[in-house]
C-alpha cells in the first residue's frame, strides 16, 4: 500500500494568506492524502474561508477552543494525523506557499538520504525562500559539521541539526519514538526543541530541490536585540523555552553560552533594563520548567 | 470418544475407551491419553507401548511426556484407572525393537488450569502478597501499576534482548518427507479458556478447512479442558511437559520434520516453539513461519518481545491492533512488510444488531462485562461505582456481569462498598447482550487489553464505552472516554467523565458515534480470519 501523507497547517488570524497556502498544498504533484488545518481559535473570518473546503474529503479542520500557540497547534495537528494513520506528516505555517513539487521532492530526497546514509532519517525540510526569491532569513536550517556528506555523494541534500516548522516532513517513526512537540512551549523554540529531540539517532536533512516560499512581512531573522515592549511576550517565551532546553537537555555550558549571547544581543540592541530583567526572570524560570512530551496514540 | 488423529493402533483398550465403547475416562481424559500416546508413538515409531494410566486429585496437572513417563512409581494420591497397550503406526525406516515400552501416563485431575496468579501460588512470599493484594486491593494495584510504569518507561526500553541473526544460508533438508501429509504446526500455551487460545483454536480449524493436518503443541501445564473442542477433531494434539531431554527433543523435532510435510508453523503463545523456529528455518527454509501477537506486556515483555527477538526466523508477524503494528515497525524496527495488521472482530454482528430502545424511567445504568480476573480489575470498577454513587444526586444503577477467579472478592466488595442496593451481579450463561441492552455506559477497567470485543458489542447496542487507555483501546473508544490506567487517577477521571455523560445525552451520543466511526475505520483493514485463510491457501503450493 502507498504511504499516506498528511499535511498539517496551523493557522491563526491569517485569512488573507491561508487560502493560497491550502490551495498550493492541494495542488501538489504528489497529492497529499489528507490536509489537516488546525485553527488556533482565530477571531477573523478564518472559519468562513475554511468552510469553502467542506466538500473536499481530503481536508479536515480541527478548531481549537483557545489559541495554543504554534506549539499547541502543531502538536494537535500532528497527533490527529498520527491517529488517522499517516505514514508521513508534512507541517508548515499558514503563510507558507509550497512549490507544486515540494512534497514529491521531499519524499524523494528523504528516501535518497536514507539510502545514502544507511540509516533512518528523522525528518527532512525544504529550502525556504522569501517572496522575492532570496533565502528566508528566519528559516535557515542549522547545518551539521559534516553537512556536505550527501552532497559529496552527488545528492542535493544537506545534513542539518535543526530547522523551523516551515515545510518539514516527519516520518511516523519519529513521532512514535519521540512523541509530539511540547505544547507547554506555546511559541518559539518549539521547532528547535522538536527537531533536536527527534534527531537522537542522527541528524535530519534539508532537501534543496524541495522549495517553499515564506510570505513574511519582512525578510529578517530575529534576535534578542529586537526586543521591545510590543513584541516582548514572544521573546519571553523564547527565553524560558531555550533556557529550559539548554539546561535540561543540552549541557550547562550551552546554557551559559545562551545566557551570555542573549545578554550581549540585548546590550547591542539597546534593550532597556526593565525588559532585560524580565528576560532574566524567564531564563531563571526555564531552570524549573521542563515539560515532558506527550506520546501519540495508535488509532488506525 | 476422541476424534483426534491417532498415530497408533489399539492392542488392548483396557477399558480406557480408546477403541470406543464403555470408558472409565472422561472425554477430556481420553483426549489427553490420545495426545500422550501420539507423542510417544511419534518419537518411537513402530514401537509397542504398555501404559499405566493414572488419575490425580483435582488441581493436579497431567504428566504425559518427558521424564515422568519413564518413572515407575507415583504419588500416593494417584489412582490407576486403566492399563492400555498400543502400537505406533508411524512408518519406520529401520528395524525396530519389538520389546514393549513401559510408560506411566498421569492424566492429573480436573480444575487444573495453568496461569495461576502470583498470589495463588504456594509459599510464604505468595501468602504475604495474597494478604496485601486482598487486604487493600486498590493500594496494591496502585503499586502494581507504578511498577508497570517504571518498566514501560525506564526498564523495558533499555532491556532489549539481542535479536537472533538472520539465517543467511540454508538448503532444504536432504530427505524431507515430501510425500507426507501436508501439515501446519501450531504452538499454544495450553488448551484452555483465553483470548489468544480462542483465536488459536479458530486458526486450527481454518488449517483443517484448507486441507492441512494441524499439529498442535502445548508447552504449559494444564488440564487442557479445551482438548475436547470440535475444532480439534482430526488434529494431532501433542500436550508436552517440559523440560525434556535433549535426545527426546531431537527425536520429536526430526519426527515432525520427516514424518509430515510441514508447510508452515503458526505460533500463538508457545515459548518452546518460538525458540525452535530458527532450527526449523535452518533445516528447511521452505517452511513458512508466522506468529500472532495480541498485547504488549510491559513488565514481562511477553510474546511480543519474543517475537521481536526471533523476528529473523519469522516470515510474518500477524498483529491484531494498530498499536502493536506501530510498536513492531516503528519502535522495534521490524520491517514493515513483515508485519500484517488484521484485527479480530465480529463486525457482522455489529451491523446486524438492532438498536436498543431505552426503557422509559430506567435509571442511568453503568455496566462491567468481563471475566472476574486480575487483568479486568472488577474491584476497581466497584470502587469507581461506590465513588460515583457518593458523588451524584442522580439515581444510578450498576450491573457487574461475569464470573471468574475473583468472584468471591467481588461479592465481598459489593457489600463492603455499600453497593448492594444499586448493583446487580450477573453471570454466564446469561447473555451479555441482555446486560448491554439494559445499559447506558459500559466501563472497561482492565490494566491491559488488545481490542475489546465487548466494545464492538456495546456499540451495536448504542452503549457508550468508557475505558482505560491501554493497548489499542484508542482504536475503538472515543478520545473523550479514555481514562488513565493508574487506579486512583482512573477513579477520579472515570467518575468525572461519567457524571458529564449522565448530564448530557448529546455527549453520550457523540461518544457512541465516535465508536461507530472507529469501528468503520477498522473494518477497512483485512479481518484476521480472512487474512489467515488466505495465508494458509498460499502455503498449499
Amino acid at each position: 500500500m502507498t504511504d499516506q501523507v498528511a499535511a498539517v497547517v496551523v493557522t491563526y488570524n491569517r485569512v488573507d494568506k491561508l487560502g493560497r497556502v491550502l490551495d498550493s498544498i492541494l495542488a501538489q504533484t504528489r497529492p497529499v492524502d489528507r490536509l489537516i488545518v488546525v485553527d488556533n481559535a482565530s477571531t477573523d473570518s478564518t472559519p468562513q474561508l475554511l468552510s469553502v473546503y467542506d466538500d473536499d474529503p481530503r481536508v479536515e479542520i480541527v478548531r481549537l477552543d483557545s489559541n495554543t500557540g504554534g506549539a499547541g497547534g502543531f502538536s494537535a495537528g500532528m497527533e490527529r494525523a498520527y491517529e488517522r494513520g499517516a505514514d508521513w506528516v508534512w507541517i508548515m505555517d499558514d503563510d507558507c506557499y509550497t512549490d507544486e513539487n515540494a512534497l514529491e521532492k521531499l519524499l524523494a530526497g528523504h528516501a535518497e538520504a536514507e539510502a545514502g546514509l544507511g540509516r533512518k532519517v528523522p525528518y527532512s525540510c525544504s529550502l525556504v525562500r522569501y517572496t522575492d526569491g532570496s533565502i528566508c532569513e528566519m528559516n535557515n536550517a542549522g547545518p551539521t559539521w559534516d553537512w556536505g556528506r550527501l552532497i559529496a555523494q552527488g545528492q542535493r541534500n544537506v545534513l542539518i541539526t535543526n530547522c523551523s516548522f516551515v515545510s518539514v516532513l516527519i516520518p511516523r517513526r519519529s513521532i512514535a519514538k519521540y512523541g509530539l512537540p511540547l505544547v507547554e512551549y506555546f511559541i518559539w523554540f518549539d521547532d528547535m526543541e522538536y527537531t533536536l529531540r527527534i534527531s537522537a539517532e542522527g541528524p535530519g536533512v534539508q532537501v534543496l530541490d524541495s522549495v517553499v516560499t515564506h510570505d513574511m512581512p519582512e525578510n529578517r531573522g530575529v534576535n534578542f536585540g529586537d526586543l521591545n515592549p510590543g513584541n516582548a511576550w514572544k521573546f519571553l517565551y523564547g527565553a524560558r523555552n531555550e533556557s529550559s532546553y539548554r539546561w535540561h537537555h543540552d549541557d550547562k555550558l550551552a546554557w551559559l553560552q545562551f545566557v551570555v549571547t542573549t545578554y550581549a544581543w540585548m546590550v547591542k540592541g539597546g534593550v532597556g533594563r526593565r525588559l532585560q530583567l524580565r528576560v532574566a526572570k524567564q531564563i531563571l524560570a526555564g531552570l524549573k520548567f521542563d515539560p515532558k512530551p506527550k506520546m501519540a496514540r495508535s488509532v488506525r | 470418544m476422541s476424534r483426534a488423529r491417532k498415530l497408533f493402533e489399539v492392542v488392548d483398550d483396557g477399558g480406557s475407551g480408546l477403541a470406543g465403547g464403555e470408558s472409565r475416562l472422561s472425554d477430556r481424559e481420553i483426549g489427553l491419553l490420545v495426545g500422550a500416546l501420539n507423542y510417544h508413538s511419534l518419537i518411537q515409531p513402530g514401537r509397542e507401548f504398555k501404559a499405566i494410566v493414572l488419575r490425580g486429585p483435582g488441581g493436579e496437572f497431567p504428566r504425559l511426556t518427558g521424564y515422568a513417563c519413564h518413572r515407575h512409581e507415583w504419588e500416593p494420591n494417584r489412582t490407576v484407572v486403566c492399563t492400555v497397550q498400543v502400537k505406533s503406526t508411524v512408518p519406520v525406516t529401520a528395524a525396530v525393537d519389538s520389546a514393549l515400552v513401559p510408560l506411566v501416563l498421569d492424566l492429573g485431575g480436573d480444575r487444573a488450569e495453568g496461569g495461576a496468579m502470583y498470589y495463588d501460588r504456594p509459599g510464604r512470599k505468595a501468602m504475604v502478597l495474597r494478604k496485601a493484594r486482598f487486604g487493600a486491593p486498590i493500594a496494591f494495584d496502585a503499586l502494581r501499576q507504578g511498577l508497570t510504569d517504571y518498566y514501560e518507561k525506564r526498564l523495558t526500553p533499555n532491556r532489549r534482548p539481542p535479536r537472533i541473526a538472520p539465517i543467511e544460508s540454508a538448503v532444504p533438508l536432504q530427505n524431507p518427507s515430501e510425500n507426507g501429509e501436508p501439515a501446519i504446526i501450531f504452538g499454544l500455551h495450553w488448551l484452555e479458556m483465553g483470548g489468544a487460545e480462542r483465536w488459536a483454536i479458530e486458526t486450527i480449524a481454518l488449517a483443517r478447512e484448507a486441507g492441512f493436518l494441524p499439529i498442535v503443541l502445548t508447552d504449559r501445564e494444564s488440564a487442557h479442558p479445551w482438548i475436547v473442542r470440535p475444532e480439534l477433531d482430526g488434529a494431532l494434539v501433542l500436550p508436552m511437559n517440559l523440560p525434556m531431554s535433549d535426545e527426546e527433543e531431537s527425536e520429536l523435532l526430526l519426527a515432525l520434520l520427516t514424518k509430515f510435510s510441514v508447510r508452515g508453523i503458526h505460533v500463538h503463545h508457545n515459548g518452546w516453539l518460538y525458540h525452535r523456529l530458527p532450527w526449523f528455518k535452518a533445516m528447511d527454509p521452505r517452511i513458512r513461519t508466522v506468529d500472532s501477537l495480541h498485547v504488549i506486556e510491559w513488565r514481562t515483555g511477553g510474546f511480543v518481545e519474543l517475537g521481536v527477538k526471533l523476528s529473523n526466523a519469522i516470515d510474518m508477524h500477524h498483529v491484531i491492533s494498530p498499536q502493536l503494528r506501530d510498536y513492531m515497525v516503528l519502535q522495534r524496527d521490524v520491517p514493515k512488510e513483515r508485519v500484517s495488521l488484521a484485527p479480530l472482530y465480529g463486525l457482522n454482528e455489529v451491523e446486524a444488531a438492532p438498536k436498543a430502545e431505552k426503557h422509559p424511567g430506567r435509571p442511568f445504568t453503568v455496566s462491567f462485562v468481563g471475566r472476574l480476573s486480575q487483568q479486568k480489575r472488577p474491584y476497581l470498577f466497584l470502587r469507581y461505582a461506590a465513588q460515583l454513587k457518593r458523588s451524584t444526586d442522580q439515581e444510578v444503577r450498576f450491573i457487574l456481569h461475569g464470573s471468574g477467579a475473583l468472584a468471591e472478592e467481588t461479592s465481598r466488595l459489593v457489600g463492603k462498598y455499600g453497593l448492594a442496593d444499586c448493583l446487580e451481579l450477573r453471570e454466564p450463561p446469561r447473555s451479555v447482550d441482555d446486560t448491554l441492552a439494559d445499559s447506558d455506559l459500559l466501563v472497561i477497567s482492565s490494566d491491559n487489553e488488545g481490542l475489546t470485543l465487548t466494545t464492538f458489542e456495546a456499540t451495536a447496542l448504542d452503549v457508550a464505552v468508557l475505558s482505560t487507555d491501554v493497548g489499542s483501546q484508542a482504536s475503538l473508544v472515543s478520545g473523550k472516554a479514555l481514562v488513565p490506567r493508574q487506579p486512583l487517577a482512573f477513579i477520579k477521571e472515570a467518575v468525572e467523565r461519567t457524571k458529564a455523560i449522565m448530564a448530557s445525552e448529546e455527549l453520550r451520543e457523540q461518544i457512541v458515534e465516535e465508536q461507530r466511526q472507529k469501528i468503520a475505520a477498522l473494518k477497512e483493514l483485512p479481518e484476521a480470519r480472512e487474512w489467515t485463510a488466505k495465508l494458509y491457501e498460499g502455503w498449499k503450493a
